[in-house]
């Protein structure tokens, strides 16, 4: 009951620390990110000064103003990644801040350099949709803003942002960028069944999980000779497979092995001293498992469900209380010698399974990350309630 | 010793140097006139571990607006300073200008800057070209960028192309190559080799095979095309003793001038139309004066001031006018550097 409160008490306690946040803790952190953001772009690291403006960002959801220092290296960041559009966007927010004659020009110079495009290819359309200017330019800005294009309609067949004035094709139309304000919006549209698309990775591979938690074997319902039940410590490998589908929706399947040991204890829970030249076995349990179900992946979450079965053996020392007298021919048997009574057998188990999956590293193709798996097992006498904390490797989700 | 026999010309100049006024303190170095000639370039070392950048506009001998300066992202915005390099400019044709710099302690890579923006922005990522890079160099039609990287840690050459956007090894060694140039016509690039403790020039053709072009004793170095012969610095003569040599090939070497003040970073300062080359003298009783040795040797003329360590020429076409950038102490003892500007049309016409 006592880990399962740690649990619960665990998944609560960010809301708690959340709610203890003063006004002072997230000017300091506010202050902290700033610096921090300084530090990076000194560095030319832009990346840490997107993911350092990214938090201040957070920190404006929550009530913290954001000043034009802040906003203005936002900006070049976005800049620095080829991320145009967000540039601009992240000027106008520093304008409305306090503006300067360096983001009056920078904002000037973009309007009058580059022009609004919508640019969309229907899921029908079957032929090539690269966008090609008819120049590359030298300037790194606005070949960066052009990148940037070309990867988003390659991700996601669209992209709404700017591109440098000019002359440029998408598929088989061509279109021109002007300085006359307006949006050039150009939507290739197709005929016919959805292509596939092997450019976006489907959410379907090979899932891999190691983990640590405990598991605790319960107490027998059943009239018939069994073993005590013990909380011990356990460890969860598996290995398996995941095939999309639907989008954001796959189904799985995993095999692995399922261990637990504990120490034995007498009726009052107290462990059992080695007693004379036998010494005490500790309680150990194999299993090996299979489980499968429906995956949902949900940005960098994934959750996993479904039926599981566990088939093993083991050895327990300790009788259960409840059969010493009516069966196995025990009788008065002194209770001290019940339990340093050593069972072994087998285990034929049939339950359910939870897990959810934090994602937050790429593993090549696939994504690494934290993967909390509980689940219980019945094998007709007795129940196995388990949670584990495991490092996993799995499929990831789409990222359009 | 042709250079003996050069018809020297004391100009007896009545035009006067026009000092570039610069909005802070340090060390005017390596002017760099842009194609069109409007604008001017130029670094300021405040000897405080940094180097600025700042270009000013420019007609004729005045400048027509405030020096400004070119600030890298990240070091310097308007609202935060702190130490940078900005340094080797180059121009681009259309006023763009692209330079060497580095925020504090961080690597060393090229920038674009144009007038019309607040900061310069770094022209090819790490993505593309690892490493520290520095000596870039433009084709003539200026879709071609030749430089150096140290991603392998030596010197080699790369060429980015601009149509393609990509970046291609152009020449590799076990020693540094340094200084490319493209030759106008032919594309070819001129480079400078750094080899057991001597510097040759070599030239690559477009698939980066190289020829020897010039060696021998000491170095040889910073090429600068003239035709299709190439100008450069040579200290053959001993480590004190810079000369500036032309090249027309592996055996053709001419002596231009002796003894001539090296210049910080800049290779010998040719005029727009390749006929004229200027420089400074390394000998103090002479450092009051600039010379202009026609590429020809056919002639040479001394441009006097009543400044003192002339040096760090560079010739350009403002308007109507040839003008002569370089940098001198205003006087013995003083602080700084600085910029001046002289009307030199009628010396080289």
């Amino acid at each position: 009951m006592r880990f399962w409160l740690a649990i619960v008490g665990l998944a609560l306690t960010p809301r708690f620390a959340g709610a203890a946040d003063d006004r002072a803790a997230l000017e300091a952190e506010h202050t902290r990110l700033s610096e921090e953001m300084r530090m990076l772009a000194s560095r030319n690291a832009w990346r840490g000064v997107e993911d350092s403006y990214g938090k201040l960002e957070e920190l404006h959801d929550r009530g913290v103003a954001l000043t034009v220092d802040d906003v203005w290296y936002g900006a070049q960041a976005a800049r620095s990644l080829g991320d145009l559009s967000t540039a601009y966007a992240r000027l106008e927010t520093a304008r409305s801040l306090g503006s300067s004659p360096e983001i009056d020009q920078w904002v000037e110079e973009i309007e009058s350099s580059y022009g609004r495009v919508e640019l969309s290819v229907d899921p029908h359309y079957a032929g090539s949709f690269a966008l090609t200017p008819a120049e590359m330019p030298f300037d790194p800005e606005g070949r960066g803003a052009i990148e940037s294009a070309q990867k988003s309609i390659a991700e996601t067949r669209g992209y709404r942002g700017l591109l440098p004035l000019g002359h440029y094709e998408l598929g088989d139309r061509s279109f021109e960028v002007g300085a006359d304000g307006s949006i050039a919006s150009v939507t290739l549209v197709g005929r016919g069944p959805v292509p596939s698309d092997e450019s976006v990775a489907k959410a379907t591979g090979p899932r891999a999980v190691v983990g640590v938690g405990v598991t605790d074997v319960g107490n027998s319902t059943a009239d018939s000779l069994q073993p005590l039940g013990f909380l011990g410590g356990s460890v969860r490998l598996g290995v398996g497979a995941e095939v999309e589908i639907a989008r954001g929706l796959g189904w799985f399947a995993e095999v692995g092995y399922h261990g637990t040991m504990g120490t034995p204890k007498d009726a009052d829970g107290d462990p059992l001293a080695a007693r004379d030249s036998t010494g005490v076995q500790a309680n150990v349990l194999h299993l090996g498992y299979g489980w499968t179900g429906l995956v949902v992946h949900g940005g960098a979450v994934a959750l996993s469900i479904g039926p599981t079965i566990a088939i093993g053996g083991g050895g327990i020392t300790g009788v259960a209380e409840g059969c010493t007298t009516e069966c196995g021919g025990f009788g008065d048997v002194d209770a001290d010698a019940l339990a340093y009574q050593r069972l072994s057998g087998t285990v034929s188990a049939f339950g359910g399974s939870f897990g959810a999956m934090w994602q937050f590293m790429d593993v090549g193709r696939m994504a690494g990350g934290l993967d909390l798996v509980c689940g219980v097992y019945y094998d007709g006498a007795r129940t196995y309630a388990w949670p584990t904390l495991a490092y996993a490797v799995a499929p990831r989700a789409r990222r359009d | 010793m042709r250079s003996v026999l050069f018809a020297a010309v004391l100009a007896g100049l009545d035009a006067r140097a026009e000092t570039v006024e610069v909005p802070a303190a340090g060390h005017a170095y390596n002017p760099t006139w842009s194609l069109d000639g409007k604008w001017l370039a130029f670094e300021l070392d405040p000897y405080e571990g940094s180097v600025d950048l700042y270009v000013v506009s420019v007609d004729g001998t005045r400048t027509t607006a405030a020096s400004r300066r070119v600030a890298l992202p990240g070091s310097t915005s308007a609202f935060s300073t702190q130490a940078s390099i900005a340094a080797s400019p180059l121009w681009l044709p259309g006023g763009k200008l692209l330079f060497e710099g580095s925020n504090a302690g961080g690597a060393m890579r090229l920038y674009f800057w144009t007038p019309d923006r607040p900061q310069a922005m770094e022209l090819l990522p790490a993505t593309k070209a690892a490493g520290d890079l520095s000596w870039p160099a433009i084709s003539s039609d200026g879709k071609k960028l030749a430089f150096v990287s140290d991603a392998t840690g030596n010197g080699d050459l790369y060429v980015w192309t601009q149509a393609a956007n990509d970046v291609a090894l152009l020449v590799a060694s076990t020693f540094s190559e340094m200084a490319p140039r493209f030759e106008p016509s032919s594309g070819r690039i001129a480079y400078s080799r750094k080899n057991l403790g001597g510097e040759d020039l070599f030239v690559a053709d477009a698939a980066g095979a190289s020829s020897a072009w010039a060696g021998g004793n000491g170095d040889q170095t910073r090429p600068v095309w003239a035709g299709s012969s190439l100008v450069y610095f040579t200290d053959e003569r001993g480590a004190d003793h810079w000369d500036i040599a032309i090249a027309s090939g592996p055996k053709s070497k001419r002596i231009l001038a002796r003894d001539v003040r090296l210049p910080l970073r800049a290779p010998p300062a040719l005029s727009p139309d390749g006929r004229w080359v200027a420089y400074a003298v390394a000998d103090p009783k002479r450092s009051d004066r600039i010379v202009l040795a026609a590429i020809d040797g056919s002639r040479s003329t001394e441009i006097p001031t009543d400044l003192v360590a002339c040096g760090e020429p560079a010739i350009g076409r403002s308007g109507d006018k040839w003008v002569l950038a370089f940098t001198a102490l205003p006087h013995e003892g003083a602080d700084w550097r600085q910029l001046q500007l002289v009307d030199v049309t009628s010396q080289v016409r």
